[in-house]
Formats: structure tokens, C-alpha cells, sequence
């Protein structure tokens, strides 16, 4: 297929603001500066802008150069420079990555019912549980968002938000560029909207000084630094091919030094002024932050802005603002996701877009219904509270705590080893106008695969003490069922990615080393 | 008689409900205290016995590596105790009886500690950051432009 049929960005503005808004997500507005707080607040930077340096941006330029190389998708790239055994890994990520959008996508289609309710109900004082009756009534916005969960109109949101990733995927990659052009600047917008908000509110400035200023005693603790490479992975949306998907629409002289630059620096700057936004916030207002997305979501942003002065008009103004922010960072972000595998198909089988996205759509949407399953299994709310929550909690651990680790981890042994790195870094200074230095092969064939190794090992310890670690218990939960969930992650996801490898072969018009050289 | 014994426990209803002990909470002499500034924080409920049997505790930085927890004593018989700030940020001030199994007897309050003075350091960290974020894009966009 010539680039041309796959569809191409109009522009090398769309393409950056296409993948600086896959990844700007829900983590960069409200989980970043959470985790810097739990890091040491200001001591968390240092190890965090080390990390972007030698682990994100290295990364990002590897799978951008890849499918600006090759042009095909992120398993059909890593079949041109490693065969069959470089495709399985490809499939992997991948597969890994579509269990993150089922769940994802629910998350945003909780964002939608927090959208609703946000008009006004969400900021009643207390709720009224109707399906947890031994809580009875919890304040809110707590209480508002697990009487949603456990509505079955949840899963109308779920189609909602399936619905509009279908409409934007189904037409291209015109539409995703043209989505983005306007979503990205309106995300700058409303975040500004809540950093003013933040700064002008009593002490607002103080919370400033709470996430900059260091504690430099946990600079010696491994976990920081752990948590810091980890955070720099996910916040660039790195392991799930979603990269080498976009920048295979790119012409082939892309220069793949700048953008990848361009669109870290972007990320990394817009969950830089997040934290600003948020610490403001919670600093007013005695608030203290948790580490944790769906709690920094849920509960706690909300609980801040519904002690917003000036009037129930101002809250809803302010909560409305903060949940259209998330839907549109979310969708940017689950667009690429659901891209990154259509793309993939699109080149495997050489089959229509539409009819291919909707296969997937179809497929994604019943998985993101059944992590929206309103049943009850702890009605004491001692834990999740639902079954979908639970399944979320569940897959979310083993799908985004390895799956895209080991993904990344691949790649770069894929392209360091197999491939060579000098080869990728001679195509893409080829056409870079900053030329990146041969510091980038050791990079790519020691340092990150060393982290990435050191990272997933030492999860995987802490698995062996009890799964998910000591503290961590799930209230109305069979004890096999984490298990289950890990055999379904890892044993469906080999076989099917073994399935997708030999199920049919590329079609090459020219030979691996012609097909490069061109 | 029985009709103005019903009459007396009508009048009477509203009067109990109000003499009924609420549960006590903890408050602050002021909204937001200042690192290392006294201030006096106490059992909010005056009617509440045994009010210096209550032990306060206060949690610095809660839900981080550098939480840590500074044990304040008990207060004087009218609920009050004096607390010098050892350090700014959120923080969770704590009250319990010691020994009690009651759950009531657990009282929290989440407040904001104000550094008093400017962090240096902190703005430095902040300055850097956004230095190397944004002063990195720009220059990367300046470079990048087609000549």
C-alpha cells in the first residue's frame, strides 16, 4: 500500500498536535503532580527531567523513527527490522495497549456521568446510595460517583464515548489531525482558566511552594527514581505503538529529531502546569492529595472545587470546566490508542478502514462495558464497590504495570540488537536538522533496556511477597481471581499476538534492504 | 394530667434534642498557620468530658515518602494546646483517647501549614523545570524551522 492510501498528515503542525494530544491524557492533568507530591515534592524534578532525558525522549525518537522508516504500523515496522520474532512483540504491546483503551474508555465515560452531574447534583452535599445499602448516604462527590458506577446508564456513556473515538478513527487521519488542531489548543485554554483560578485563591501561591520545594532525603530511596523512569513511560505513551502508528503517516525526510523533542517537551510542559493548577487547589483548601488517578479524579480534585468561593454558579462553572478538560485530553489520547491497533490491522490485512475499525469498535466496546459493570460485589464499600472497578483495578495492574514495560523493553532490544541503533540514528539524521549524537545507541542498547529491566524485576519481587504487594487487599474478592486476570493478560495475550503473527504475511512489493534505502 | 404530661414532653423533645452531645472536632486559632509560628489549636466541643485526656498528633505530608507523624501531648482541661509548625504543606492534625476502642473518640482535621518564608529552593526547582520544559520546546521549534 502507498502512503498515500494509508492516508497522510496535512501538516507537520497536525501530526505534533495529533501526538502531543495522544499523549497528554487524564495522568498528566491529575495523576503527575500526585506522584511528584508522594516523591518528595521539588526532589521528584531532578530524577524526573534526568529520566525524560535519557529514557523518554530516546524512546520517543526510536518509535518515531521507526514508522517514519518504514511507514507501517508498529508490528509490521518491527517485522521489517526483526522478522517474526520482532512482530510477536509488536502484537503484544499492542494487545497490552487495547486492554488500556477498554478500561480507559470507561474511565472517560465516568468522566461524562461527573460532566452531568457536575451541572448540579454532583454538588448536593450528601448522596444517597441505592445500591450500597449498608453505606446508606456518603458526601460528595464520593457518594455521587458510586451511585453512578452502579447504574446500569453507565454503559450508555461507554457507547457514547466509543461512538465519537468511531466517528474520528473512520475518517483518517485527516479527521484525528483536524480533532486535535482544535482539542490541544482548548486544553492550554482551560487549564490556564484553572491556574489563574488556583493562584488568585487564599494561599493558592503556597501550594506552588508545596509541590516545588525538595525534600532531598528520598533522593537515595530507589523508588523515587523507579517512580520517576516509570512516570516519564507512561506520561509519553511509550511501549504502546501508538508513536510508530503516527509517524508512519509522515513523509519519509520527517525530521524525527525535533519532533519527538517538540512533543515531549509539550507533555511533559502541560502536566508541569497541571500540578500548578491542582497543588493550588488542594493547598486553599486543606486538601491532601492521593497517588492515584481515579482518587485525584473522583474525589479529591472535585472535593476541592466544590469549596470554590463565589457561588454554586462558580462551582459548576469550574466543575464543568475541569471534567470538559479530561473528556477532551482523555479522547485525544483514547483516538491514538484505538489508532495504533487499527493501523496495525489496516497494514496486516489490507482491508478496509471502516471495516476493520468497527470490527475493533464493536470488540472494544463490549470490553469497556464489562469494566463498566455496575453489579455490586462489596456493598460496604470497603473497597471497589463494583465488579467493573474491581476489574479495572484488577487488569490495570498487570496490562499498564508490564505489558508496556515489556513492550518498551522489547523494542529497544529489538532496534539495539537485531536491528542496530547506528542504523536507525544514520536514517534519522539523515533528514534531522539537530543530528543526534552516537550517545543515542548506548542509550538504546544498554542504559534503557538496564532500567526498564530493573523496573519489571523488581514489580515482579514484590508480586512474589503477595500479589500486588503487602498492603494491598480488594474487599469482595475471590483470592484466585488477580491470577485469572494475570493468566487472561499473559497467556491471551501471547496466544493471541502469536495468532496475529502467522496469520497471514505482509505483502512486500520490494525487499527489506530496498524498502529501507528508499 | 396525662394530656399535659404529653404537653411537657412536646415542650421538652426539642430541649433534649439541642442538649444532646455532638461530636467534637478539632479547631485551629487560625485558617492557615505559619511554619514554625505557635498557635493554638483545640477539642472544638466544650461540653465534651475528659477534654485533656484527648492526644493530639499531627501528620506531616500524609500519602508521601516524607510523611512523618510528631506526637503533641494532651491539652489542658478546657481543650486547648499550643503547637509550634514543624514544617509547611498539608498536614493532618489527629485527637484521639488513648485506649479507646469508641470510634468517635478519633478525630481529624486536614490543614495547610503556610511556609512563612520564600522557599528559595523550591522556586529554583520550579524555575529549572520550567526552564528545561518550555525554554527546551522553544529552542527546539527555533532550530527546527525550515530555513
Amino acid at each position: 500500500m502507498a502512503a498515500t492510501e494509508r492516508g497522510q498528515w496535512q501538516s507537520r503542525l497536525g501530526f505534533i498536535m495529533a501526538a502531543a494530544g495522544s499523549a497528554i491524557g487524564l495522568g498528566n492533568i491529575v495523576f503527575f503532580g500526585a506522584n511528584a507530591y508522594k516523591y518528595g515534592a521539588g526532589a521528584f524534578y531532578l530524577p524526573y527531567l534526568i529520566a525524560l532525558f535519557c529514557v523518554g525522549i530516546p524512546v520517543m525518537v526510536l518509535e518515531l523513527g521507526l514508522g517514519s522508516m518504514t511507514r507501517r504500523a508498529f508490528p509490521p515496522s518491527l517485522h521489517r527490522i526483526a522478522g517474526r520474532f520482532g512482530e510477536f512483540w509488536g502484537w503484544f504491546s499492542l494487545l497490552s495497549a487495547t486492554l488500556i483503551t477498554m478500561y480507559y474508555i470507561t474511565i472517560l465515560a465516568w468522566c461524562l456521568g461527573m460532566l452531568l452531574g457536575a451541572l448540579g447534583p454532583l454538588w448536593q452535599p450528601e448522596q444517597h446510595l441505592t445500591a450500597f445499602k449498608e453505606i446508606g448516604t456518603l458526601p460528595n462527590p464520593t457518594g455521587y460517583f458510586f451511585e453512578m458506577i452502579s447504574q446500569w446508564s453507565t454503559v450508555l456513556f461507554v457507547v457514547i464515548i466509543w461512538a465519537a473515538n468511531l466517528f474520528v478513527i473512520s475518517r483518517g487521519v485527516q479527521t484525528i489531525e483536524w480533532v486535535n488542531k482544535i482539542f490541544l489548543p482548548l486544553m492550554w485554554v482551560f487549564m490556564g482558566l484553572l491556574i489563574l483560578r488556583g493562584i488568585t485563591l487564599p494561599n493558592g501561591l503556597e501550594g506552588l511552594y508545596l509541590l516545588f520545594t525538595p525534600n532531598f532525603e528520598v533522593m537515595s530511596n530507589i523508588e523515587v527514581w523507579k517512580g520517576a523512569f516509570s512516570q516519564i513511560f507512561f506520561t509519553l505513551s511509550l511501549g504502546f505503538g501508538i508513536m510508530t502508528a503516527y509517524a508512519s503517516y509522515l513523509p519519509k525526510d520527517a525530521d524525527q529529531v525535533s519532533n519527538p523533542l517538540i512533543i515531549s517537551f509539550m507533555n511533559c510542559g502541560f502536566e508541569f502546569i497541571a500540578g500548578i493548577a491542582i497543588f493550588t487547589m488542594l493547598f486553599s483548601f486543606s486538601i491532601v492529595p492521593k497517588a492515584s488517578t481515579l482518587s485525584m479524579t473522583f474525589f479529591v480534585i472535585p472535593e476541592g472545587i466544590a469549596r470554590m468561593p463565589g457561588g454554586s454558579l462558580m462551582v459548576q462553572a469550574f466543575g464543568v470546566l475541569f471534567f470538559v478538560l479530561l473528556l477532551l485530553a482523555g479522547i485525544t489520547s483514547s483516538v491514538s490508542l484505538v489508532e495504533g491497533l487499527a493501523s496495525a490491522l489496516i497494514d496486516k490485512f489490507e482491508s478496509s478502514r471502516r471495516a476493520l475499525v468497527g470490527v475493533f469498535a464493536t470488540a472494544g466496546c463490549l470490553g469497556s462495558v464489562a469494566f463498566a459493570l455496575p453489579l455490586v460485589v462489596d456493598p460496604g464499600l470497603a473497597s471497589n464497590g463494583t465488579l467493573g472497578l474491581t476489574l479495572i483495578d484488577l487488569v490495570d495492574h498487570w496490562a499498564f504495570g508490564y505489558g508496556l514495560l515489556i513492550g518498551g523493553l522489547m523494542e529497544c532490544i529489538l532496534v539495539g540488537w537485531f536491528f542496530g541503533a547506528d542504523k536507525l540514528r544514520a536514517h534519522i539524521n539523515q533528514h534531522a536538522k539537530i543530528p543526534l549524537p552516537p550517545f543515542f545507541d548506548i542509550l538504546i542498547k544498554w542504559v534503557i533496556p538496564a532500567v526498564l529491566l530493573f523496573i519489571i524485576g523488581s514489580s515482579a519481587w514484590q508480586e512474589l511477597k503477595g500479589i500486588y504487594g503487602h498492603d494491598f487487599t480488594i474487599v469482595g474478592l475471590q483470592p484466585w481471581l488477580p491470577w485469572v486476570c494475570f493468566a487472561v493478560f499473559a497467556l491471551g495475550g501471547i496466544l493471541l499476538a502469536l495468532l496475529l503473527t502467522f496469520a497471514r504475511d505482509y505483502h512486500h512489493p520490494h525487499s527489506h534492504e530496498e524498502e529501507l534505502a528508499q | 394530667m396525662k394530656r399535659i404530661f404529653l404537653f411537657l414532653l412536646f415542650c421538652l423533645l426539642p430541649l433534649m434534642a439541642w442538649a444532646t452531645p455532638e461530636k467534637p472536632g478539632i479547631g485551629v486559632e487560625t485558617e492557615f498557620p505559619m511554619k514554625g509560628q505557635p498557635v493554638q489549636i483545640f477539642v472544638s466541643h466544650a461540653t465534651w468530658q475528659r477534654l485533656e485526656e484527648f492526644q493530639f498528633s499531627v501528620t506531616y505530608r500524609p500519602n508521601s515518602m516524607v510523611s512523618h507523624t510528631q506526637e503533641l501531648g494532651h491539652p489542658d482541661p478546657n481543650g486547648y494546646l499550643t503547637w509550634t509548625p514543624a514544617d509547611a504543606g498539608v498536614t493532618i492534625l489527629k485527637a484521639t483517647i488513648p485506649g479507646s476502642k469508641e470510634k468517635d473518640l478519633t478525630i481529624t482535621k486536614q490543614l495547610s501549614v503556610r511556609y512563612g518564608q520564600f522557599p528559595l529552593l523550591g522556586i529554583l526547582i520550579f524555575l529549572l523545570a520550567a526552564f528545561t520544559l518550555f525554554g527546551g520546546l522553544a529552542w527546539t521549534v527555533v532550530r527546527s524551522k525550515p530555513a
